[in-house]
């Protein structure tokens, strides 16, 4: 396995592929306990209105991506902070929204549709030098932040009510979770595609729900199975000639359909166990 | 200890009127129980109490001061009503729910050391050591609000709010919940306010009882209240 490592673009896309493992899941378990699960793919969706809003401005592209994506993170936490039984709402909006006006001004600007779904897919394969170095900044500003608010954003992930009663400013924290989480989304989306990066926030966060074990373990399984996930990715790829993108996806699902028939298995075991005692 | 104050204080929901100048003055080390019918403003009196809604008019204050100073200070401790459904799903051990206890707006949790040890005292307090380690999803009802009320001890405050903490479990647990309650009051001399429908109950435990029907009621001490107990109903017209 470890002669596919030789090679150097292999070993770009497997630093830039840890560098995601370690930094999604610590901001999805964040965002999956908010009910947001689907934040990804709406800034995402907001990412491609800013792509293509910078090339009709004559734009770096990257600066649209960057505006529009915390413009989008704004707007969904404002409508979420209104009503938050309805968060998913404004979530859907902010998508069909952001895609819309992408299609607008990609048909403007004439852009070919290969280009946006490159901004969808991405290609880990073809990740630079540069590249990682975006995408480490970002994971160092996230592990900076979630360390420093770790205990705080917990709580107000359990009850915003009780955090503003302990003086937590929770506005802000909302607010800056979301902007960070834009930040992440729509520089990692140029380097491994909107796809990778939203699913493996999620997947990994549901796949270690299932042992049912505390907040912080819950946090460290879900990073340990992304990383399974990208390194499995990748070599399967490797092999198989196909997507890597892809390949880390359906590995990370079938982690947690694994976890999940696990969980059940040993619920019921558990349960007759404890009917045969009493 | 915590004394509370408030003065004509009136809130207004776009549904209309649900506190008109309502005045209360809450002794230090006393335990208040505030009762009312469905729709009456408890638990708004309560939030507005806790800082959660700014009445239109009138002033709450806490031991002379703002209610901004008394939340960055620690100073209250909240069990909300309806915290269910937040908890549901939520992984977390009943030791990491307690030590969020010791968070507040100008402190976080440092040192392990001496959290794990208020966690170990605040669950001794409530009678809930053995919960130590399991999860809260996995505990029974009067469990979990033993639990919320450890948390809320946790910052070591002057003044606890609870909102009907006694809801949706059985007489044995809600014994269980007033007792420490009483016990909280009693030896550590915290200012308790509880909202609550079990009124027999509640009067029983506490020195202070509040009725409330949007407007002020009744407020004065348990013994003048139970005097009166068999025709309470007419308090709240």
């Amino acid at each position: 396995m470890l002669e596919i490592f030789q090679y150097d673009f292999m070993q770009r896309a497997l630093i830039s592929g840890l560098i995601v493992a370690v930094m999604c899941p610590m901001l999805g378990m964040f965002i999956v306990l908010r009910k947001q699960s689907l934040i990804g793919d709406g800034l995402g969706h907001a990412a491609f209105a800013g792509v293509t809003g910078g090339y009709l401005l004559g734009l770096y592209p990257i600066i649209g991506a960057f505006v529009f994506t915390i413009l989008g993170a704004v707007g969904i936490e404002l409508v979420r902070r209104k009503n938050s039984a309805y968060a998913d709402m404004g979530l859907a909006i902010f998508f069909y929204a952001g895609m819309a006006l992408a299609i607008i001004f990609s048909s403007i600007i004439r852009m070919p549709s290969s280009s946006l779904l490159g901004f969808l897919f991405g290609s880990i394969l073809t990740v630079t030098y540069l590249d990682i170095l975006v995408i480490a900044f970002c994971a160092i500003l996230t592990f900076i932040f979630i360390k420093k608010y770790f205990h705080k954003l917990m709580l107000i992930l359990f009850n915003e009510d009780i955090a503003k009663v302990a003086g937590i400013n929770t506005n802000s924290l909302n607010m800056a979770l979301s902007i960070i989480t834009a930040l992440v989304v729509s520089a990692s989306m140029l380097v491994v595609g909107v796809l990778l990066v939203s699913a493996l926030m999620i997947v990994p966060v549901a796949a270690a729900r299932q042992l049912e074990v505390g907040f912080k373990t819950t946090l460290f399984c879900s990073i340990v199975i992304a990383v399974i996930s990208v390194i499995s990715g990748l070599t399967s790829s490797f092999y198989f000639d196909i997507a890597p993108g892809g390949c880390i996806i359906i590995n990370a699902t079938f982690i947690y359909i694994l976890l999940l028939i696990l969980s059940n298995v040993w619920k019921k075991i558990k349960y007759n166990f404890k009917s045969i005692t009493t | 200890m915590c004394k509370v104050e408030t003065k004509d204080i009136s809130v207004y929901y776009h549904t209309g009127l649900v506190l008109d100048n309502v005045s209360i003055n809450i002794e230090k080390g006393e335990f208040a129980v505030v009762f009312g019918p469905n729709g009456s403003g408890k638990t708004t009196l309560l939030k507005s109490i806790a800082g959660l809604i700014k009445p239109q008019s009138g002033r709450i204050i806490i031991n002379g001061r703002n209610i901004d100073d008394a939340k960055t200070k620690g100073l209250i401790g909240y069990v909300p009503q309806n915290y269910e459904h937040g908890i549901e799903g939520f992984p977390a051990t009943v030791k990491e729910i307690v030590s969020l206890g010791l968070i507040t707006g100008n402190y976080d949790v440092k040192n392990h050391k001496s959290a794990n040890h208020i966690v170990d005292h605040m669950l001794k307090l409530v009678d809930a050591t053995h919960l130590k380690n399991r999860l809260i999803n996995e505990l029974s009802g009067g469990e979990k609000q033993r639990v919320m009320v450890a948390r809320a001890l946790a910052s070591n405050p002057e003044l606890l709010l609870l909102d009907e903490p006694t809801s949706g479990i059985d007489i044995k647990a809600s014994s269980k919940i007033y007792e420490t309650l009483g016990f909280l009051n009693e030896n550590l001399k915290i200012t308790i306010i509880m909202v609550s429908h079990d009124i027999d109950n509640a009067v029983n435990h506490a020195s202070k009882v509040i009725c409330i029907n949007r407007h002020l009621c009744f407020c004065g001490n348990s013994t003048e209240f139970k005097a009166t107990h068999q025709d309470s109903h007419l308090f709240f017209k």
